[in-house]
C-alpha cells in the first residue's frame, strides 16, 4: 500500500530540493548480509542459535560443549571477578564508582566515545576507571581482567546486542569502516583475510576445527578456552586468529582492534549475550 | 653488482651506527666481505619488515627470521645468516605488496549487500537510470582477451531481436525444460551470471561460462564473456559409450583442455575441474540441459554445475550486451 499523495508531495519535495536519495548500504544492510549468506548455507539454523558460535552449525562439538557446559569451567572466575567488583581500591571507591549502572553493563560496549574520538571498549573502560583511581591498569589479553569481565559478562547474560553508531560524530563511522576494512583485508603469508574463514568459508574445517559464521562471535565474551586452560579476553583471540594466519598480532586493545570490535558485535546486532563461554 | 650495492650500503651503516654494528662491519673491514654482505643484508632485511609493518601488514616470523638471521651473524655463520635474512626480506616486500595492494576496501565477490530498499522518492528519481539493480550500473567482463562492458540498453525503442522473437518451437526437440535438472545442481539467473563472469574478469580460473549452442548461433550474439563449446561435442549415447572414436578425444580434449577434469589410469578425477555455468538459448532449449546430464554421468560434481536455464532468450529481453562472435 503507497500512500500515492504522499508520494506525490515527497517527489515533488525532492525536485525543488534538487536532492537525490540514493540507496545505501550501510552497517544493517551489512548484517542482513551476512545473516543471509550464513541463511543460505545453514537454512535450518535459528538465529538465536548463532550466540552459541560454532556449535549452532557443529552437532558433534556441540554435545561436547553441552557437556563442558554442565560444570562451567568459568564458574571460578566469575566469583573471582565478584570478588574484584566488591573490593575497594586503595582509595576507598572501587568498581561501582565507575560503573553506577552495577555489573549488568556489557551490552553498552564496545560504543562510540566522542569525547576521546575512539570506540570505548569494556576492558579499556575497566582499565581508565583504575586509572582514574591511582590503580594499575590490567594486562588485556591474559590474568585477572578476565576475572571481572566475567563477572560482568555473567551479570549482563540476557541483555541484548545493540550497537548504534551515532549520526552526530562522522568519526563513529569511520570506525565502523575501519573494522570492516580490517575484516576484509587479507594478511599473514597464508593470506587470509577474517571474511576467508568466517564468511566465505564456514562451516568448512581448517584440520580439526570447524569455522564459526561471524554473526554471534562477540556475544559471549569472555571465553574459557580448553586449549589456553583458561579464560580470554576477545583481543587475546584476535592475536590467535592473526597468528593462526601467520600475521604478526597487532595491539590489543589498540585501534585496529577496537574498530574490528565494533565491525563485529555490529553484526551481531540483535542476540543476546551469553557470557562467559567455554570453547574447544 | 648486487654485492657491490650492499656494500655501500653497510659502508654508510659504519659511519651512522655505532655500537656493535660498526664492531661487525670493523670485522669485515679486515677482510671477511662475506660477514658485510650478511650484515647488509639484515639490514636491508629489516627496512623490509619495517616497510610491511607500516602498512600493518607484517608476518609473524619475519622478526624471528632476523632475530636469527643476527645470531647466526654473531656465531660466525655467515652463509646461514644471509639465507635468513634472505628470507626475512623476501617476507617483509611480500607482505608490504600484499599491505599496499589492499589500501583500499575491496570487497569480496561473495559479499553481497542488498542496498537497502530504495525509497519511493528515489525510485522515482532514478527511472530513467538503465540500472541493471539500483545498486549495478555495469560489470567489466573479459571477451577473447578484450574488456566488455556489460549493461542494459538505454535505447528506449529497443526490442527483443528477431532471432530471439519466435515462441513457435517444436516440441521435440525443443520441449520446455524443468526448473530443476538434477540434484545438487543449481539453476540460475542472469545476476548470479554476471557475479560468474565478473569473477573470471578478475582472473579466478575454476569458472567457465559456456554457451552450448552450435556455433552458426554465435553470429546472432552471445554473452560477452562465455566461451562457445558446442553441445554436440559434449555427447555420449544412451548406455554411455561414444559414437566414434573421434567423439572420444574431443571430448577428452574438452574435459581436459577446457573444462581442467584430469584422466588417470582412464579414470576422470574433477577435483580441480572448474565451475561450469551452461546455457543455450531458453527455457525450451534442451541443449544444456543435455550436457549437464552427461557430465553429471561421467562424474563431474553437481555443485561445480550452474545452469543458466533462461539462455540467450532471457538475456536479450532483459536488454542485456551481445557481442557477436
Amino acid at each position: 500500500m503507497i500512500n500515492y499523495r504522499v508520494l506525490k508531495k515527497l517527489v515533488a519535495a525532492a525536485l525543488v530540493g534538487g536532492f537525490v536519495i540514493t540507496a545505501q548500504a550501510g552497517p544493517e544492510e551489512d548484517r542482513q548480509a551476512f545473516v543471509d549468506s550464513y541463511k543460505w548455507k545453514f537454512p535450518n539454523v535459528p538465529m538465536e542459535e548463532y550466540v552459541n558460535g560454532v556449535y549452532a552449525i557443529d552437532k558433534v562439538g556441540r554435545e561436547n560443549w553441552e557437556a563442558i557446559e554442565e560444570f562451567p569451567p568459568y564458574e571460578i572466575f566469575i566469583d573471582e571477578g565478584l570478588t574484584m567488583w566488591e573490593k575497594p581500591f586503595a582509595n576507598g571507591k572501587s568498581y561501582k564508582d565507575c560503573f553506577p549502572e552495577g555489573p549488568g553493563i556489557a551490552h553498552k560496549y564496545p560504543h562510540w566515545d566522542k569525547q576521546q574520538g575512539m570506540v570505548m571498549t569494556l576492558p579499556l573502560a575497566l582499565n581508565q576507571c583504575l586509572e582514574a583511581n591511582g590503580e594499575k591498569p590490567l594486562k588485556y589479553k591474559k590474568g585477572p581482567i578476565n576475572n571481572i569481565l566475567s563477572y560482568i559478562a555473567f551479570e549482563s547474560r540476557g541483555q541484548v546486542t545493540n550497537l548504534e553508531i551515532p549520526q552526530d560524530d562522522p568519526r563513529a563511522m569511520e570506525a565502523y569502516e575501519e573494522g570492516k576494512k580490517f575484516y576484509f583485508t587479507r594478511r599473514g603469508q597464508l593470506n587470509f583475510s577474517c571474511a576467508t574463514c568466517h564468511l566465505q568459508n564456514t562451516g568448512m574445517q581448517v584440520r580439526t576445527e570447524i569455522l564459526s559464521p561471524s554473526v554471534g562471535h562477540t556475544t559471549h565474551w569472555p571465553v574459557y578456552r580448553s586449549k589456553w586452560g583458561t579464560v580470554g579476553t576477545l583481543h587475546r583471540r584476535f592475536s590467535g586468529c592473526n597468528n593462526n594466519i601467520r600475521a604478526k598480532a597487532l595491539e590489543a586493545q589498540g585501534e585496529q582492534y577496537r574498530n574490528l570490535e565494533y565491525f563485529l558485535t555490529s553484526l551481531s546486532n540483535g542476540l543476546e549475550l551469553n557470557g562467559p563461554g567455554a570453547r574447544k | 653488482m648486487h654485492t657491490k650495492k650492499r656494500l655501500s650500503v653497510v659502508l654508510l651503516a659504519i659511519c651512522l651506527s655505532s655500537g656493535s654494528a660498526s664492531l661487525i662491519a670493523a670485522d669485515a673491514k679486515k677482510g671477511d666481505p662475506k660477514m658485510a654482505e650478511a650484515q647488509a643484508m639484515i639490514t636491508a632485511a629489516e627496512e623490509a619488515r619495517k616497510k610491511a609493518a607500516s602498512v600493518d601488514s607484517e608476518w609473524r616470523d619475519t622478526g624471528k627470521f632476523i632475530k636469527k638471521a643476527q645470531d647466526a651473524l654473531k656465531a660466525g655463520k655467515t652463509d646461514d645468516a644471509i639465507r635468513l635474512a634472505k628470507v626475512a626480506e623476501d617476507q617483509g616486500n611480500l607482505a608490504y605488496e600484499q599491505g599496499f595492494s589492499q589500501k583500499e576496501l575491496k570487497l569480496p565477490s561473495y559479499f553481497k549487500v542488498k542496498a537497502s530498499a530504495p525509497s519511493p522518492v528515489s525510485a522515482a528519481m532514478s527511472m530513467k537510470a538503465h540500472k541493471i539493480t539500483p545498486a549495478l550500473t555495469s560489470v567489466e567482463v573479459m571477451h577473447k582477451g578484450e574488456m566488455v562492458s556489460i549493461s542494459r540498453t538505454a535505447d528506449e525503442n529497443a526490442v527483443i531481436p528477431k532471432a530471439y522473437a519466435s515462441t513457435a518451437r517444436e516440441c521435440p526437440p525443443f520441449c520446455v525444460q524443468p526448473m530443476a535438472i538434477g540434484p545438487g545442481v543449481d539453476t540460475i539467473g542472469e545476476l548470479e551470471v554476471l557475479d560468474y563472469l565478473e569473477r573470471i574478469a578478475k582472473g579466478d580460473p575454476t569458472v567457465l561460462v559456456v554457451d552450448s549452442r552450435t556455433s552458426d548461433w554465435m553470429v546472432r550474439g552471445t554473452v560477452p564473456g562465455s566461451v562457445n563449446i558446442p553441445w554436440n561435442r559434449i555427447n555420449i549415447d544412451l548406455q554411455g559409450t561414444f559414437g566414434s572414436q573421434a567423439e572420444v578425444d574431443s571430448l577428452d580434449e574438452i574435459l581436459q583442455n577446457q573444462f581442467h577434469a584430469r584422466k588417470t589410469n582412464g579414470e576422470w578425477d574433477f577435483r580441480n575441474a572448474k565451475t561450469l555455468v551452461l546455457f543455450c538459448n531458453g527455457i525450451w532449449c534442451p541443449q544444456s540441459t543435455a550436457n549437464i546430464r552427461t557430465l553429471t554421468k561421467l562424474g563431474y560434481p553437481a555443485y561445480k554445475l550452474k545452469w543458466y536455464r533462461g539462455g540467450m532468450q532471457s538475456w536479450v529481453s532483459a536488454g542485456l550486451t551481445t557481442v557477436n562472435n
